[in-house]
């Protein structure tokens, strides 16, 4: 990446200090005002951050990554899946002992009852008026750090080019029966997103179809995308990025986005209101929201960034060009919640039901 | 060991001696706010959380009463996930308490040649957890780029060997919990008197009627208490059913727990009722032991020293060797292959089975990596803290509580005993739960902190390591402390100078086996760590869950070459007994 993260306005306050004494540094990237001197030294002092997310570990850990060279300031992650993340970040709230300074979970209900416990401390990124109003919760309670949608990946040479999968129904074929990798409709927000797109838009009889055809289950997809690549599964579903990771290494695999629709769920994070260290909480807030963020979101996590102006993922490498945001299915809101409890019973009684 | 002590008139001026002081009565009370502290208040914790329709969390109000978690516990799949349960375990033991068994006897009584083989196929998996195990078979046996499913097609065997079935689950049950079989068995055989054999063989028996009816019921109580210790083990067992059985719908009570507590939406009551369930099923088998084991001492068992009488195998003597080392290959040299092969990897598709000896495709990339990557680092440390400070505070604790029991005259003594050893019919898993919701609401400061793990391990390790340290005391005839008080020393003093140095193998033998359980811990921990308090075998899980295959391998590997060696050493350096 050629971008230089100049901390320009160091340099311009070095230069001031001749005449106006020591004027507070901002944090400018790529002409961008991150945050303004106040929340950048606040934040400096505390040098550190603790994130609880629910963001692929690796993906996190880059973007932190980034935020660190940008701004000096260590980081420690726990990664949790969505529905694990909210039981401990309530038992811990509980108790009075959260120890994380900013949390994100893949669940808009979910964290509407953290918001509901006083969890979270509002927070207004300086980017709030380029934000569009569904991103953002409104009194900055949250922000949408990321949206990350499910495709299909496939082992190319497990199966031939003609009959590589192009779509959900493909899953139901007899030539992928054992070989299909799915994720538990229970395992986050794009688990339930994707079974409630296979039920409402593919087929009302989806999951027992694909259930007849025998796929196996996975919590985090990680490990299906390195099934794929070994060849224990033919196809299935996977993050982007998990897909990236497998050609990287030069596995023989393709990546595919299913007709009927992608689903897509949004990783909602926000600043506790117990923060250690609430200033570096809010300025990596500030930061993934910006451009400069967006665009890390983009290249290293492959999802789709808050930030207007920031790319859509891309994997120019391989020729793999990604819809633009408009593009993802995200399921009806009011259906998400509603249906959800009842459903995923379903779905269990679907997939788990001993004739296997 | 003689049963009655004679020395009433020694009791009777001990009473004396410590009988008037306050520590009669502060010591118990003591114990057993320990005790409650440690094991009743979680567990009450849990109980209560079955019957609540919210988890009991600080500050919020109590949930309200409901019986719906125990009527969830009649849904279809709960049914099912309590007969796999059964299914598997029963299995499992069977066939572990057989592999386990037919080493024990090899080794102890047969003349199969090179004996130091079968006496390392019996311990070796032990240092490979159940997890790691899982973990290897994952990749050694799924259905269709398992090494030895690849292996089969090239050499054109129409078969596949399909490791994510209940019939998987079993066999990864029997080739690891055989050891534990092994080590129960062999002391029993060792020890056992040959001239009852003897006399048999006098009368006129044939071998196999020796078998049928002196040996076998000589050791019947072995078995029987081998038998019961693996049906709870894999009967709690979460790693395995949740690594091989998940994937394919196919679920047990632990990973149905583990799936209502981690799932969307979260139903942790109705976890906590599976648990319930199968806490029943544990104390059942620990109720039974107890009542088979009663009055049936091992009678034949005395310390007199004879050298048990070897049965001539004769022709079955290569095949019993092939036996012992095919079960090694199975159970140690397979999975550490497999596991080398996908930490050595720069990626994991293998076209056919020649190629896994292709040597360009290795790279020690995926290894170099996981020995810089900050949580396992982190995670290493935590695991080596944790051991040490539950070794040494668990085994004071322990003794202290060993001691009292086996010792002293004081009150509530059978309570503190029978508490000490409740927590071996709890599973594992729902306990880090009891723990969890316990602790936190206390105005204490550990969760979040190392403490809260070693406290937890000290909980739910009591019942070995106090059956550990009070084998250790027992050995050591009572009458030689009291010998010393008689002639005036303090109980302090005797303790110190007469039983310390006497029982000092067996005490450092009960520390290194609660620090190995506590290396290898994960069901409870799963519940308590925070992001600085991660253990080796969470960082593994996690990774497990959403890492790739090279990490996990190479995790798996560090690990077990770290369990390794501590075990190695142990048995050098401490004469670590059993596990």
């Amino acid at each position: 990446m050629a971008m230089k993260h100049v901390v320009k306005a160091a340099l311009v306050a070095a230069g001031l200090m001749a005449f106006a004494g020591p004027a507070p540094a901002q944090l400018v990237v790529g002409g961008e005002t991150i945050a303004d001197a106040a929340l950048l030294q606040a934040a400096k002092a505390e040098g550190q951050l603790l994130y609880y997310t629910t963001n692929l570990e690796d993906n996190e850990r880059a973007a932190l990554e980034e935020f660190r060279k940008d701004t000096g300031i260590r980081f420690e992650v726990v990664r949790l899946n969505g529905s694990r993340m909210y039981e401990r970040v309530m038992t811990e709230a509980a108790g009075g002992k959260l120890a994380a300074d900013l949390i994100n979970l893949s669940d808009f209900v979910l964290m509407q009852t953290v918001v509901d416990k006083g969890i979270l401390a509002p927070h207004r990124v300086p980017q709030w008026d380029a934000i569009p109003a569904d991103l953002k919760h409104p009194q900055g309670l949250w922000y949408i750090e990321n949206r990350y949608a499910k495709i299909l990946g496939y082992n190319t040479a497990r199966v031939k080019k003609e009959d590589a999968p192009k779509s959900w129904k493909d899953l139901l074929h007899p030539r992928f029966r054992g070989a299909v990798g799915i994720q538990e409709a229970n395992s986050g927000g794009i688990g339930w997103t994707t079974a409630m797109l296979q039920r409402q838009v593919v087929d009302p009889q989806y999951w027992q179809k694909l259930a007849a055809n025998r796929p196996k289950l996975y919590t985090g997809l990680t490990q299906a995308s390195e099934d794929v690549a070994r060849g224990e599964l033919f196809v299935s579903e996977m993050l982007p990025a998990q897909g990236r990771a497998m050609l990287d290494a030069g596995a023989p695999i393709a990546l595919a986005f299913p007709e009927e629709g992608i689903p897509a769920s949004a990783i909602l994070a926000g600043v506790t209101t117990t923060a250690k260290n609430p200033n570096a909480a809010k300025l990596y807030l500030n930061w993934i929201l910006s451009k400069r963020g967006g665009t890390v979101i983009a290249e290293k996590f492959l999802d789709w960034p808050t930030h207007p102006e920031a790319p859509a993922p891309a994997l120019a490498k391989y020729n793999i060009v990604f819809p633009p945001a408009s593009k993802l299915w995200m399921g009806d809101k009011e259906d998400w919640v509603k249906l959800k409890d009842g459903w995923i019973k379903e779905w269990d009684q679907a997939y788990r039901s001993g004739n296997r | 060991m003689s049963a009655a002590s004679p020395a009433t008139a020694i009791e009777a001026r001990q009473g004396l001696e410590t009988g008037g002081g306050l520590l009669r009565y502060a010591l118990p009370v003591a114990l057993m706010l320990a005790l409650t502290f440690l094991v009743l208040y979680p567990l009450g914790t849990l109980i209560l959380a079955s019957f609540l329709d919210a988890p009991p969390r600080p500050g919020a109000p109590l949930g309200l009463f409901t019986l719906d978690n125990y009527r969830a516990l009649f849904d279809a799949n709960n049914i099912r996930a309590a007969i796999n349960s059964i299914v598997f375990s029963i299995a499992g033991s069977i066939f572990a308490l057989a592999i386990g068994g037919l080493l024990a006897w090899l080794l102890a009584r047969s003349d199969v040649p090179a004996k130091p083989i079968v006496a390392l196929a019996g311990v070796a998996p032990l240092f490979i957890s159940s997890l790691v195990g899982a973990v290897a078979y994952s990749l050694l046996a799924s259905p269709r780029s398992g090494f030895i499913n690849m292996a089969l097609g090239d050499l054109g065997i129409p078969f596949v060997f399909d490791i994510y079935t209940g019939s998987g689950i079993v066999f990864v049950f029997a080739l690891f919990y055989a050891p534990y079989a092994f080590m129960f068995m062999s002391g029993a055989l060792q020890l056992m008197n040959p001239e009852l054999e003897e006399a048999a063989e006098a009368h006129g028996a044939t071998r196999i009627e020796v078998l049928r009816t002196v040996t076998f019921p000589l050791i019947k109580p072995a078995l029987l208490g081998a038998g019961i210790l693996t049906l709870v083990l894999t009967l709690e067992n979460f790693p395995v059913p949740q690594v091989l059985g998940t994937p394919a719908g196919i679920e047990t009570i632990p990973s149905l727990i583990f799936r209502n507590v981690m799932s969307s939406p979260a139903r942790p009551t109705q976890a906590a009722a599976s648990g319930m369930l199968l806490l029943v099923l544990m104390w059942l088998l620990v109720w039974l032991q107890g009542r088979f084991l009663r009055n049936q001492a091992f009678h034949t068992v005395t310390g007199k020293g004879f050298r048990p009488k070897l049965m001539p195998l004769k022709a079955w003597r290569w095949p019993a060797l092939a036996f012992a080392v095919l079960y090694l290959a199975l159970a140690v040299i397979l999975p550490l292959f497999a596991l080398l092969q996908s930490a050595l990897r720069s990626h994991s598709f293998v076209p056919n089975f020649l190629s896994l000896f292709d040597v360009s495709a290795f790279t020690l990339r995926h290894i170099a990596a996981t020995l810089d990557y900050g949580p396992f680092q982190g995670a290493l440390i935590n695991s080596l803290i944790v051991g040490v400070m539950t070794a040494l505070a668990g085994t004071a604790f322990h003794f202290l509580l060993s001691y009292y029991v086996n010792r002293t005259t004081y009150p509530w003594r059978p309570a503190i005993e029978y508490i000490a050893m409740m927590p071996v019919a709890v599973p594992s898993l729902i306990i880090g739960m009891g723990f969890l919701w316990a602790w936190i609401a206390l105005p204490l400061p550990i969760y979040g902190t190392l403490t809260i793990l070693v406290l937890a391990y000290t909980a739910r390790f009591m019942p070995q390591g106090f059956r550990s340290v009070s084998s250790t005391i027992l050995q050591v005839h009572r009458d030689l402390e009291d010998s010393a008080i008689v002639a005036g020393a303090t109980r302090g003093r005797a303790v110190m100078d007469i039983l310390a140095p006497l029982i000092r193998p067996g005490i450092a033998s009960a520390m290194l086996l609660l620090f190995l359980l506590a290396m290898r811990e994960l069901s409870t921990s799963v519940f308590l760590f925070t992001a600085e308090t991660r253990v080796l075998a969470i960082i593994l899980y996690e990774q497990w869950e959403s890492g790739s295959w090279a990490r996990v391998a190479s995790i798996s590997l560090l690990y077990c070459a770290l369990l390794f060696v501590i075990t190695v050493a142990g048995r050098k350096w401490v004469g670590l007994r059993g596990l």
